[in-house]
């Protein structure tokens, strides 16, 4: 595109020269080389350009060149200044002109790049959106189908024509499964009915009275089965029993996703948890001598629907530290990770003991 | 049991996998089962007999669905056992078509669809 727009000017360029040296010949029988030098350029530049002092050049050379065949420079005052006012004034409008349209055509220029870059971030937007659809119902039917199949199944062998006896013990255990993948559905509505309260500012907090160190016994408790399963080995370093005045349910959620997270990208190793005290903070480390983040995906961590770069697969919504990070931040608190590929990942958080004002 | 009755399930989540492993085998199916691709291309190939059908989820760990079929297809000794696919994405019928399996079953799915579709491509 550019370089047709060249080109063409180039052209346009070249038959200016042409038109005028085939005038110049015809009116004077000769050609001037002064004036090609001083006033085809000129010309050239006023036209195409649009260039404020190349049009007044333009002007004041275009008034010699009808003024004197010759073109000596004669210049008499009183003959000669109405004419050439004229065609300076000529020259300025043209500048002036010009000038707007130069103006129009940037201010035009920078409507369309933002335009485009705001396209790009449209495009972007949609495919995240439909990426999120996909993971979403993925990992929403996941659990779904597998309620759906045992109760299916359980549904077949209690009908009468069923030959296989289900002693309540069978049922128990046919139940048992499907309560649990309920549970499943429930955690991943929570955190998009959680993301969606983020974004609509409707996050609020309630305080009570909690003891870190029993919080974190309940988590684990709560999670002993899995732990196991993923392979972790919990080392668990409690200083002191730090309490605080801080949002219970929340800071359960803050302990669950980033210990879902280790058993999900750190499995099979050592998993660090200590609580401390520091100048009326509490804070929290989780560290985990796992398989790392690459040092450019650490910015992107704590960005909703992001999963470390790690395709599909691994299971989730990519909503774990995003919630984390929100919860943290509603607290006043902070949030730091440190991580190198081959190297482990460890989070710490900060948490005012009591809630600020600030 | 000959050989036409055994399915290989390659399926990463553990219930869905017990739960079609129980199915399928009250109905008188033998099962193989890989939580992934990686995982079923192994068993295929340690496997004394091959699997009559292959149901297949698509996105798993380590190997997804797609990358398991073309290297299925790209083997003579695997290339002619029927695979259905099982997904929860929405685009059923072009995942099916996109990856050249000749059944499809969106999750969450019944088990009369589940064990018609494997009665259907099994014989």
């Amino acid at each position: 595109m550019a370089d047709l727009k060249l080109l063409r000017k180039i052209a346009i360029s070249a038959l200016i020269m042409i038109a005028a040296a085939v005038v110049q010949w015809l009116f004077w029988s000769h050609l001037n080389p002064l004036i090609f030098v001083l006033f085809y350029p000129a010309v050239v530049a006023a036209v195409l350009y649009a260039e404020p002092f190349s049009a007044i050049v333009f002007a004041a050379v275009l008034a010699q060149f009808f003024d004197s065949p010759d073109f000596s420079f004669h210049f008499n005052w009183q003959d000669d200044l109405p004419r050439h006012a004229t065609f300076i004034l000529f020259g300025v409008l043209i500048a002036i002109f010009g000038k707007k349209r130069t103006v129009a055509l940037e201010a035009l220029k920078t409507q369309r790049d933002k335009l485009a870059a705001v396209k790009v971030q449209l495009s972007e937007a949609l495919r995240l959106r439909d990426e999120f659809l996909s993971i979403a119902s993925h990992e929403l039917k996941t659990p779904l189908t597998a309620l759906k199949l045992q109760l299916q199944i359980l549904e077949r062998r209690s009908r009468p024509e069923s030959h296989i006896a289900m002693t309540p013990e069978k049922i128990q255990e046919k139940l048992r499964p499907a309560l649990r993948q309920i549970e499943a559905l429930n955690y991943l509505i929570d955190n998009l009915l959680d993301v969606s309260r983020i974004r609509s500012g409707r996050f609020a907090l309630t305080y009570e009275k909690v003891s870190l160190p029993s919080l974190l016994n309940m988590v684990l408790e709560d999670y002993h089965d899995q732990i196991s399963a993923a392979g972790l080995s919990i080392k668990q370093k409690t200083v002191e029993d730090v309490t605080g005045v801080w949002d219970r349910a929340r800071l359960q959620q803050v302990l669950n996703n980033l210990l879902s997270n280790a058993m999900k990208y750190a499995p099979n190793s050592e998993l660090a948890i200590s609580l401390s005290r520091k100048d009326e903070r509490a804070i929290i480390t989780v560290a985990d001598n796992g398989p790392g983040i690459a040092t450019e995906r650490l910015p992107q961590i704590f960005e909703p629907f992001d999963r470390g770069g790690i395709s599909h697969n691994l299971g989730g919504l990519g909503l774990g530290l995003f919630i984390v990070r929100q919860i943290v931040d509603a607290h006043k608190g902070d949030i730091k990770v440190d991580s190198e590929p081959g190297g482990g990942t460890r989070f710490e958080i900060g948490l005012p003991l009591t809630p600020t004002t600030h | 049991m000959s050989k036409q009755k055994l399915i290989l399930l390659v399926e990463d989540d553990a219930d869905i996998r017990r739960n079609m492993q129980r199915l399928l085998e009250s109905e008188g199916y033998t099962v193989m089962l890989a939580e992934n691709g990686q995982v079923a291309l192994d068993s295929l190939n340690q496997a004394q007999a091959l699997p009559g059908l292959i149901i297949l989820d698509l996105m798993m760990p380590v190997m997804d669905g797609f990358t398991f079929r073309t290297l299925q297809q790209g083997d003579s000794r695997f290339a002619q056992i029927p695979v259905a696919i099982m997904t929860a994405d929405g685009h059923l019928e072009e995942k099916r078509k996109r990856i050249g399996a000749q059944g499809a079953l969106r999750k969450p799915a019944d088990i009369n669809d589940i064990l018609d579709v494997v009665s259907q491509l099994i014989n």
